[in-house]
């Protein structure tokens, strides 16, 4: 699986919902249930996924799927 | 309201919470407006103070988030030292006043900071406060509190306030001198650390909101303000439950914890608010370890 499909099966888990298909738009106004607390479950899980760490400046600028992806691939480059 | 399309111009994914909050709590428009138009002006008012307090307030949902994933990863909140929490915050005039600012508009923009705001208004508006009474307050932070003690009560007030932070002092200074410049010369400043200090003043109302999460012996800093308070006086107490933040140290883990330790330390709780910080069931706010606010009326035990 690529890093979109990955992070498809977080966004699946985390809401527990199998029919959530994301895009690089989606954002938090998509999906109902997407508030702070879902947030930092999806940031977690993404974390233990991709074996990364987020800092603060990441969080700040998270604001849509795409913006997850992009920083777990740059993150994992390093 | 420009400093909320500020907000949502810079993290939409704040919209959807606020504007939430806003159909929820009528008034509450009215309200952030009346507190905007009084709270610009100490940052120099115009578009730029719109975006000051835009962006601080940003800053600090960041940095609660930011401390939440930390507490979360390693089961304990991010600072562990006073120390570090005296040098990287309340020392650091920047950090700290980016926090405070931050602070003072989650007032209004977090339902359980704004409920909590209210219940404290509710019983300040109820107590009989004798002419002259002397109160304290530890920890005046933004200056909000303060304010509304002092606008609201039907007597002049003499009030004692003691921070840590130099820049929450002038701040809250700053906000007293130009709202109610008529009542600046009842508030004492005294910018030191509470726990170092040792008076033989007895107050009749001592404020000491979010104070306790601070310290590393909040039973210790209960005991002193009870030595402080007067027998027929009361306290308005807050403090929160699992709620990482830049410069908290005491974890308390859960509401019972913070109620069994305000107990034990002399007090009588007279009313109180429990206020999570989101609106989920109690079973998943203690399993996912949300943070939870919890704010008391307390007054000293009659045992």
């Amino acid at each position: 699986m690529n890093t979109k499909e990955e992070v498809q099966k977080i966004f699946q888990d985390v809401f527990e919902d199998d029919s959530i298909q994301v895009n690089e738009t989606t954002n938090a106004a998509d999906i109902e249930d997407w508030d702070s607390v879902a947030n930092i479950d999806l940031v977690m899980s993404m974390e233990k996924k991709f074996d990364v760490r987020f800092n603060l400046e990441d969080i700040q600028e998270l604001e849509n799927v795409g913006d997850m992806i992009r920083l777990i691939d740059s993150l994992r480059k390093q | 309201m420009e400093v909320l399309d500020y907000i949502y111009s810079k993290k939409k994914t704040q919209k959807k919470k606020i504007e939430a909050l806003f159909s929820e709590m009528p008034g509450l428009a009215e309200e952030l407006e009346f507190f905007l138009k009084r709270y610009l002006p100490i940052l120099g008012g115009g578009c730029s103070a719109h975006q000051k307090l835009g962006d601080s307030y940003l800053k600090m949902s960041a940095q609660m988030a930011f401390a939440r994933l930390q507490f979360l990863r390693d089961g304990k909140y991010p600072t562990q030292e006073h120390g570090d929490a005296i040098e990287n915050v309340y020392q650091n005039r920047e950090t700290m006043l980016q926090y405070m600012l931050g602070l003072a508009l989650s007032q209004y923009l977090w339902k359980h900071h704004y409920r909590l705001f209210q219940f404290y208004q509710h019983h300040v508006d109820s107590i009989e406060f004798k002419p002259g009474a002397k109160t304290l307050e530890v920890g005046c932070g933004h200056g909000l509190y303060l304010l509304y003690l002092l606008e609201h009560t039907k007597h002049d007030l003499a009030v004692d306030v003691v921070d840590i932070s130099e820049t929450s002092i002038d701040l809250a200074r700053d906000l007293i001198a130009r709202v109610l410049p008529e009542k600046a010369d009842r508030v004492n400043f005294v910018c030191s650390d509470i726990q170092a200090i040792d008076a033989n003043e007895k107050y009749q109302f001592i404020t000491f909101g979010e104070l306790l999460e601070h310290v590393h012996h909040p039973d210790l800093l209960l005991q002193k303000l009870h030595g402080y308070l007067a027998d027929d006086g009361y306290a308005y107490v807050s403090t929160c439950a699992n709620c990482p933040a830049i410069d908290h140290l005491y974890h308390f883990e859960t509401i019972e914890q913070i109620r069994e330790m305000i107990k034990n330390c002399g007090y009588d709780i007279t009313s109180e608010i429990i206020a999570p910080s989101e609106d989920k069931p109690m079973e998943e706010l203690i399993r996912k370890k949300i943070d939870i606010s919890y704010g008391a009326i307390i007054r000293k035990g009659k045992a």
